[in-house]
């Protein structure tokens, strides 16, 4: 039981301490040529605001998933964990910065050099129209949910609007952990397609 | 020389388990459809329907993977439900059935494989919730590669029929439980442990007959 908890913290700090030289995501796969065993995920935030790491560890033989998410250490600094191991999960956040009303404190515009980066909060329903708006439009070159539907059910969205040189990142205050990883997809798709939003770097 | 075939071999290594980790539902895909539906039809005669599905999921986490199975099936049972009420109870695409019946019916009974083919698209229609019931998953792949699962359900109507059976006789020993003729013998629980794996295929062996 101690070997497991103290195996489990290693793996956790593991995570948090590994920082990845570059922006976007790095991802490897231990063990097996015909499939892996274990896949360790580090991405960091590619435009330069908000900083943030979202960092996972999935091992396909144990079943077991530990993910630590942490957004804009310096300004709001929310720390999410969510972990599946022995078919039992955990999932909870931690924020420092918080309104009177006990809400994150989450900028609603980090500006960056050639663009935007929109915190759109999904529980605010003329923010969150916004978004389904431009999701209708297809006004995204990436998007974490193609329809609006999934949109609701992933509590989380990210997308990448080229033209306007804004990127629009939604959260639900009674899921940020979700947040974590609708960013994880948003940087894995930024490793691999980064010459397409370079003018906005 | 020995360098040369060391060289070789792991070049070999490397393309065979590239080959094999890369897009892990590659065989699902190819003799599957990522969404739609396809009736199948034998001598004018409708046989069966394969409706195709896909979910994806944030991340390879039981829960989330479990989460986006359930939406599959639900939306690949979402679209045969809406192909029903918009496609079949029209006029128009009922009409268009028979029309291409009448075409590639070589058997001279144009006529009345028109009338079957309407009949099952009313009687469809009119019963969707036990149309429904009758629904079997038949495939099923994940891959945590791509962070999709696809499902593919089918239905036959035989099925329906079998499904509405069992409800009577569920429902039948319901009521007779319920009135106390019927007891409960002590049951065993069973308990296993599910284990993960990369990817997986879940091929039902009535997936061939429809």
């Amino acid at each position: 039981m101690i070997f497991r908890k103290l195996s489990l913290l290693l793996i956790g700090a593991t995570l948090w301490l590994a920082h990845s030289a570059n922006a976007g995501c790095s991802i490897s796969m231990s063990d097996g040529i015909k499939k892996p065993t274990e896949t360790y995920s580090f991405c960091k935030n590619t435009f330069s605001s908000p900083r943030y790491q979202v960092s996972w560890y999935s091992s396909i033989e144990e079943n077991d998933f530990v993910m630590l998410f942490n957004f804009d250490p310096r300004k709001t600094s929310i720390n999410c964990k969510d972990f599946e191991i022995n078919g039992k999960s955990k999932s909870s956040c931690n924020v420092l910065r918080k309104s009177l009303l006990g809400k994150p404190k989450i900028p609603y515009t980090y500006k960056n050099k050639n663009s935007k980066v929109h915190m759109v909060n999904l529980d605010h329903k003329g923010q969150s129209e916004d978004i389904r708006e431009s999701i209708k439009n297809k006004e995204f070159i990436y998007q974490s949910s193609d329809t609006i539907e999934d949109l609701t059910e992933t509590d989380c969205f990210a997308g990448i609007n080229v033209d306007d040189k804004v990127v629009y990142l939604g959260y639900k205050t009674s899921n940020l952990t979700s947040l974590g990883y609708c960013i994880q997809g948003m940087e894995s798709w930024l490793s691999k397609n980064f010459k397409s939003i370079k003018s906005m770097l | 020389m020995k360098i040369g075939k060391k060289i070789a071999t792991s070049l070999l290594i490397i393309g065979l388990g590239s080959s094999l980790m890369a897009g892990s539902c590659d065989n699902y895909l190819s003799e599957n459809m990522a969404e739609g539906i396809t009736p199948k039809i034998l001598k004018g005669k409708l046989v069966s329907l394969s409706i195709y599905a896909e979910s994806s999921f944030l991340a390879p986490k039981g829960s989330l993977i479990s989460k986006a199975r359930r939406k599959a099936e639900m939306k690949a049972k979402r679209r045969f439900s809406e192909w029903l009420k918009e496609s079949i109870a029209a006029s128009t695409l009922t009409s268009d059935l028979m029309e291409q019946v009448e075409k590639t019916d070589q058997d001279g009974n144009t006529e009345g494989v028109a009338e079957e083919i309407s009949m099952y698209a009313d009687t469809m229609a009119n019963s969707t919730e036990s149309v429904l019931s009758g629904i079997i998953k038949l495939d099923e792949c994940m891959s945590r590669e791509d962070k999709t699962i696809y499902v593919r359900v089918g239905w036959k109507p035989s099925l329906s029929k079998m499904a509405a059976d069992s409800r009577a006789t569920i429902d039948n020993e319901i009521e007779r439980g319920e009135s106390g003729r019927t007891s409960n013998s002590g049951s065993t629980k069973k308990t296993s442990k599910i284990t993960a794996v990369d990817s997986y295929r879940n091929k039902s062996p009535l997936a061939d007959d429809f």
